[in-house]
């Protein structure tokens, strides 16, 4: 769960609520040449952050306690260096209005839950080759 | 313009020609029949001979002008005399001096164009006649029998060529004056030509610019005579009333069609009372059979004397006008509607919050699954309702804008990006047509952004089972011939002439039924289950704070099309 700053390998931070899917999530990643950093709500992500804005990707469920998704996308857009992180969000609000909360908040990518394991890893490889290319 | 003065006209120089031509073949020919003949002529008078001849014609070669120079002319006699003389010397005639007289008497008078004239010449060659047959004798012979004959037949030839010239001369004058007049009468009507052309010309320019005027000019304007006759239907009475110019103009009123009822008898009134009337608030039938309001105004149209010379109608189509009344008093109602709804979506959210708080406060505390079930439910239909004021809320809410030159193309790709494992779990292919000349576009980035999001979501929700979503970016002229929030057309009429980007959003997806078609941007209208209904009338709401449009069309079955116009010069 370390971040070494010798580590090639792209870091990429996760934020739900649920001890279980964060694992999930955390093994699917893993299993890909990807380093990752998970945290059980948004405000732990958030001070994290403001000592060092180094991610390059974070994933952020929306329906979470204290914090929803799109308010910690909301701060975390107000933190030095983190106006250009991609940020996912990866939540089981699937109405239109939801989406355009995510927009309006600041991500780039909106997945629904249930996501498909097989192929979240290799997704999230994906946006990561899009935010070195842009 | 030169007019031509005819082939018998002979000049100056054609006439000394012919005088001194005669005179070296009267020479030659007296050379020739002799007492010697040409053989006995001694070699010298040959050559003297042949020198004249070449002189003469060296003479023809000079232009006429030089005729007109005194030096010329007296050089010319001078050497004609003084050769003639020698040769006549040489050939030791008296006939040879006769013919020296004739031939000075001849071209002096000549010379001189005048009867006075040929008078001196006459007297001066006799006079020289005398002298040669003096040198020649040493005796006078003036007063001899003999001579004093000639003289008279001298002095006639003078007069007569001193009065030949003299007529010549007048007449070349008399023939000069008429060129000059023909000429000057020909500069006066190539002059009279030329303005009459200039100014048919300037008719011609003012009676196209004022016909394109009344071209185009978008108030209907006719113009009937005294005599009730239509002389003047223009392209806005063509555009309003349907008719074209054909079937109206030069017809009288009477036999106007009975749908422009109320212009006929107007442009009547005004004829037979002359006087002018407005007229508000009037309804015609075109000639496509729709009922359009317009405003009438008549007008007589006096001569100087104040005599009525015919009526004119300004006629205007008013149906924008009325849209527009109708759009404001619609906007005012909601505005309040909004007003009120914000108010009490306030007042709401607090005692929600409160259901909420104990409701999952009493999910976590009870243990018996089904009341924890209840628990739960009553979380979940407060965040529906939380939602659903939310959305009244924003639909509410007075729009403040951040506008500033954006990438539109950026911003349809931000919103792709975004949904695109939607898109890809609903089976839908993206095509993207971006006009690659599309300029940067005034808008609140995130506002767009939004708007965007729902068509596509939507368009999502109209293809159940796959299909394709085009993105088409382009830029026209506004025009908003499709179906539009309110009001069919007078969106067009607003955007009229204006360029703007225009993003059309086309699904192949279930389309839309036609009777939905127009409910579409009303607040809390909607075909899906879920949802508060209000998601296309705040696009529109956001696109018209923008100063552009949304508009639709759709085909059941086929799919349906989205465009999203927005001025590019706001």
């Amino acid at each position: 769960m370390g971040n070494s700053s010798e580590d090639p390998r792209p870091l990429v931070m996760i934020v739900d609520d649920e001890p279980d899917l964060l694992r999930l999530i955390e093994i699917c990643l893993k299993a890909q040449p990807i380093q990752v950093e998970a945290f059980h709500e948004g405000k732990v992500l958030l001070e994290r952050l403001a000592r060092a804005p180094n991610p390059q990707l974070i994933i952020l469920d929306v329906m979470m306690p204290v914090l929803s998704g799109y308010e910690v996308c909301r701060a975390l857009r107000a933190l030095p260096g983190c106006d250009s992180i991609p940020v996912v969000f990866l939540t089981a609000k699937t109405q239109a209005r939801d989406y355009v909360l995510g927009l309006e908040s600041g991500g780039n990518y909106y997945i629904e839950k249930p996501f498909d394991v097989e192929k979240i890893g290799q997704k999230v490889l994906g946006f990561l080759a899009a935010g070195k290319g842009e | 313009m030169e007019p031509s003065l005819g082939p018998m006209k002979m000049d100056r120089r054609s006439l000394l020609f012919i005088l001194r031509l005669l005179s070296v073949v009267t020479l030659g020919i007296m050379q020739v029949s002799g007492p010697g003949g040409w053989q006995e002529t001694p070699p010298l008078y040959r050559w003297i001979m042949l020198a004249y001849a070449v002189w003469v014609l060296l003479g023809w070669a000079l232009k006429p002008k030089y005729y007109r120079k005194t030096t010329i002319l007296v050089t010319l006699f001078l050497v004609d005399t003084v050769l003639a003389l020698v040769l006549l010397q040489g050939l030791s005639s008296l006939y040879g001096e006769l013919f020296l007289i004739y031939f000075v008497t001849i071209f002096v008078a000549v010379l001189a164009q005048s009867v006075s004239g040929g008078v001196a010449a006459a007297v001066l060659s006799i006079l020289l006649y005398a002298f040669l047959q003096y040198l020649r004798t040493g005796q006078y012979f003036i007063f001899d029998a003999d001579h004093l004959i000639r003289y008279p037949f001298i002095l006639v030839t003078g007069v007569l060529c001193g009065f030949l010239a003299e007529e010549g001369q007048r007449d070349d004058g008399e023939k000069k004056r008429l060129r000059d007049t023909t000429n000057m009468l020909a500069d006066k009507v190539d002059l009279a030509t030329r303005k009459l052309i200039e100014s048919n010309h300037s008719l011609k320019a003012m009676l196209d610019y004022h016909k394109r005027i009344l071209s185009c000019i978008q108030t209907g304007i006719v113009v009937a005579h005294q005599d009730g006759i239509i002389k003047t239907f223009n392209d806005g009475a063509v555009r309003i009333t349907g008719y074209l110019e054909e079937a109206v103009d030069n017809k009288n009123l009477l036999e106007l069609p009975e749908r422009l009822g109320p212009l006929t008898k107007a442009l009547q009134k005004t004829l037979s009372e002359g006087k002018g009337y407005n007229l508000e608030n009037l309804e015609i039938t075109t000639a496509r059979g729709e009922v359009l309001p317009v405003s009438l105004q008549t007008s007589v149209m006096r001569s100087e004397e104040g005599k009525v010379l015919g009526a004119i109608a300004t006629l205007k189509d008013i149906s924008l006008l009325r849209q527009m009344e109708i759009q404001l008093t619609r906007s005012e109602r909601l505005s309040a509607l909004g007003e009120m709804a914000a108010g009490v979506a306030h007042e709401i959210k607090n005692p929600l919050n409160a259901i909420q708080g104990f409701s999952m406060r009493l999910s976590s505390k009870v243990q018996d699954p089904s009341l924890k079930k209840y628990a739960d439910t009553i979380v979940q239909e407060v965040q529906r309702l939380d939602t659903i004021i939310n959305d009244v809320l924003e639909y509410s809410r007075t729009t403040k804008l951040s506008k500033k030159p954006e990438d539109f193309q950026k911003l349809v790709d931000e919103v792709v990006q975004f949904a695109e494992e939607k898109f890809e779990k609903a089976g839908i292919r993206i095509v993207r047509e971006f006009d690659p000349n599309l300029p940067l576009v005034p808008m609140d980035y995130n506002k767009i952004k939004q708007v965007i999001l729902n068509l596509a979501l939507n368009a999502v929700h109209a293809m159940s089972g796959g299909g394709t979503l085009t993105f088409k970016l382009s830029v026209a002229e506004a025009l908003g011939d499709a179906e539009t929030p309110g009001s069919k057309d007078w969106v067009a009429h607003v955007f009229l002439n204006q360029k703007v980007a225009v993003l059309a959003i086309t699904d192949t997806g279930c389309g839309i039924a036609p009777e939905n078609m127009s409910k579409l941007f009303h607040p809390f209208f909607t075909t899906k289950t879920t949802g508060t209904g209000l998601g296309l009338s705040i696009c529109n709401k956001l696109i018209e704070s923008h100063g552009g449009t949304i508009s639709v069309q759709s085909v059941v079955g086929t799919g349906t099309t989205f465009s999203v116009q927005l001025p590019l010069d706001a």
